[in-house]
């Protein structure tokens, strides 16, 4: 049945492979990693998508599968047709340092053990976590269990607690491969989870190959996959994993449209953004953020064409989300204080001393290092010493900008938070350190001098 | 050879043997998760399979009650919200709305609550007995 879920993920992705190539037609065996993994999650994004205006359609059809077989075939043949005079196959001379070679051996001990960790937390709990099967496994059973009435899924009578406003990423994945597969098997969202975990791990490593160096990418993998974030957070079925990739995706193609000025890249960053927005509530904070961060970013290069692609990719996901959250999801619990509650709860000292408290003691023990990570890539970067450059200087502000504004905007939701406080943050601050993690990584590793560099071995 | 160039082969082979460290740690504590063959949450779907065959709709709103909506009777509050939780994910796409003011209950009483909860119902629903202390209430009076 692993297998099998395999196989009917496969199509999707494939497609979102030929997309991203489609739309940044660079080559290279880098780039083309950075495509696979880009891939991966663009092919889950448009098949949620997708699905979600098949079952709006054709409710009582379980034919998604032939949608997705349909569109794969239909992009492989442009891609063929565009490629037909490039289709040669140049492998590359693989030359790998000491120093290459002692971290990809590290790297791989500590992958292994990372792999098993999540093998084990899918054997022990199917489910997953808590909050996966409430919401977003809850949320696939609604649907695939009563196809023609799914949209009953978001009755208003539903529990808050079960949050049926959260978008449908997961949830339609979930749904319509059991659909295809025929039955209703914990082997798909678990192994939506493990590509979500492919596609988070192999898309850092790729994108810091292409970036900076192999070396980089191997530390910036070895301190991801040390901690427990993506072995056993991520093999939780949550949503957090998922919509860390996504931010992660976007900071990506900013960075890599900064450094070659690619529109397509532009596009591809506004999609990925937008299924931020389709995967977690957070993710539409993320869409309003992103927009002043590039423009600010960007502004001395003509900031209304860089903003005018990210729209442009943006906006196919943000109007299946708008309509979403417009006609069918209950109202979101999170946004419920009202605006005089909210205020005064935003004008109260204490709350904001006890989140800056959590934050402060957050950020020296997130990681899973023992001692939190940020000491760490702190005394990494004195040692190695920050090598920024200059022809990527915008995309660094848009990261930096793009960070620090969802942060703030993470800190005003604790703010206006109806629940208490203290359980609220006690809950989530973790998870919401998580999403930005990786971003922030991807941010840090291009900043700092490579470990090649540094050691001066060629 | 500088110091720096030391400091940063330190630093390396140090985050190397960091990762390995921690990522063993992981996987222990991966391992103690749960129990291999006692998943919880497919224990209580298999606990509730009774109700959803009983129920003569696949998709509608029905009641859950608990040993905290009988006055008098004893609950644990830690898995009040739990239990709620997961007999909703067993019974989806059955939404659970707490109370018994549905055509349709579910009620997860212990014996003596039932009991307690019995003497207050005069005629109002029609009791099923379930297995491992499960109700269905089928309302009688609107």
């Amino acid at each position: 049945m692993t297998l099998l879920s395999i196989l009917i993920f496969l199509p999707s992705i494939l497609s979102g492979i030929l997309i991203v190539h489609l739309l940044w037609p660079e080559r290279g065996w880098k780039v083309l990693w950075v495509k696979v993994f880009l891939g991966i999650g663009l092919g889950l994004g448009q098949a949620s998508l997708l699905d979600f205006i098949y079952m709006l359609l054709f409710s009582n059809e379980n034919d998604f599968l032939f949608v997705q077989l349909a569109l794969f075939m239909g992009l492989l043949i442009i891609v063929i047709v565009r490629e037909r005079k490039n289709l040669r196959i140049a492998f590359p001379r693989i030359q790998l340092s000491r120093i290459q070679i002692i971290l990809l051996a590290g790297l791989l001990v500590v992958m292994t053990l990372s792999a098993l960790s999540a093998i084990n937390v899918w054997a022990r709990e199917p489910h997953g976590a808590w909050d996966a099967w409430m919401m977003f496994n809850r949320a696939a059973r609604f649907i695939y269990r009563d196809q023609p009435g799914w949209l009953g899924s978001f009755s208003r009578q539903m529990d808050p607690i079960f949050h049926a406003d959260y978008p449908l990423q997961l949830g339609m994945d979930i749904a319509w491969v059991w659909q295809a597969v025929g039955q209703e098997t914990q082997r798909v969202p678990i192994v939506l989870s493990g590509l979500f975990m492919l596609a988070c791990t192999g898309l850092l490593g790729a994108s810091l190959n292409l970036t900076k160096s192999l070396g980089q990418a191997s530390i910036g993998l070895i301190l991801l996959l040390g901690s427990s974030l993506i072995g056993t957070e991520g093999a939780s079925q949550r949503a957090d994993l998922p919509l860390a990739y996504f931010f992660l995706s976007t900071v990506v193609l900013i960075y890599l449209y900064a450094s070659s000025k690619k529109p397509g890249l532009l596009i591809l960053a506004g999609f990925m953004a937008g299924l931020a927005a389709w995967t977690k509530n957070e993710g539409s904070l993320f869409v309003l953020v992103t927009l002043p961060a590039l423009f600010i970013a960007f502004f001395r290069q003509q900031p209304w064409r860089v903003l005018g692609g990210y729209v442009l990719g943006l906006v196919f996901p943000l109007i299946i989300v708008l309509y979403f959250k417009e006609f069918l999801a209950p109202p979101s619990d999170v946004l419920s204080s009202g605006l005089t509650r909210s205020i005064q709860q935003t004008l109260d000292l204490s709350r904001h001393i006890t989140i800056l408290e959590s934050v402060g003691a957050r950020t020296f023990s997130f990681g899973g290092w023992g001692i939190g990570v940020v000491p760490i890539l702190l005394v990494y970067a004195l040692v190695f010493k920050l090598t920024p450059s200059s022809d990527v200087r915008s995309a660094y502000l848009a990261m930096g900008l793009i960070l620090i504004l969802q942060a703030l905007g993470y800190y005003g939701i604790y703010l206006i938070t109806p629940y208490d406080l203290q359980w609220h943050i006690g809950f989530s601050l973790g998870r919401l350190f998580f999403q930005l993690y990786l971003p922030f990584l991807f941010l840090f590793f291009t900043l700092v001098t490579d470990a090649e560099k540094a050691l001066a071995v060629k | 050879m500088n110091i720096r160039l030391i400091l940063q082969r330190l630093m390396l082979a140090g985050m190397i043997v960091a990762g390995i460290y921690f990522g063993v740690r992981n996987l222990r504590a991966a391992m103690a998760i749960g129990n291999l063959n006692h998943d919880p949450v497919t224990q209580w779907e298999v606990r509730f399979q009774a109700v959803k065959k009983l129920l003569p709709f696949k998709r509608g709103v029905v009641g859950y009650i608990t040993n905290s909506d009988v006055p008098g009777a004893k609950y644990d509050p830690n898995n009040e919200q739990g239990e709620y939780t997961l007999t909703q994910y067993s019974m989806a796409p059955i939404i659970l709305v707490r109370g018994d003011n549905e055509a349709w209950t579910i009620a997860n009483l212990n014996s003596k609550a039932f009991q307690l909860w019995s003497q207050s119902n005069h005629g109002e629903f029609r009791v099923t007995p379930l297995n491992d202390n499960l109700y269905l209430l089928q309302r009688l009076t609107p």
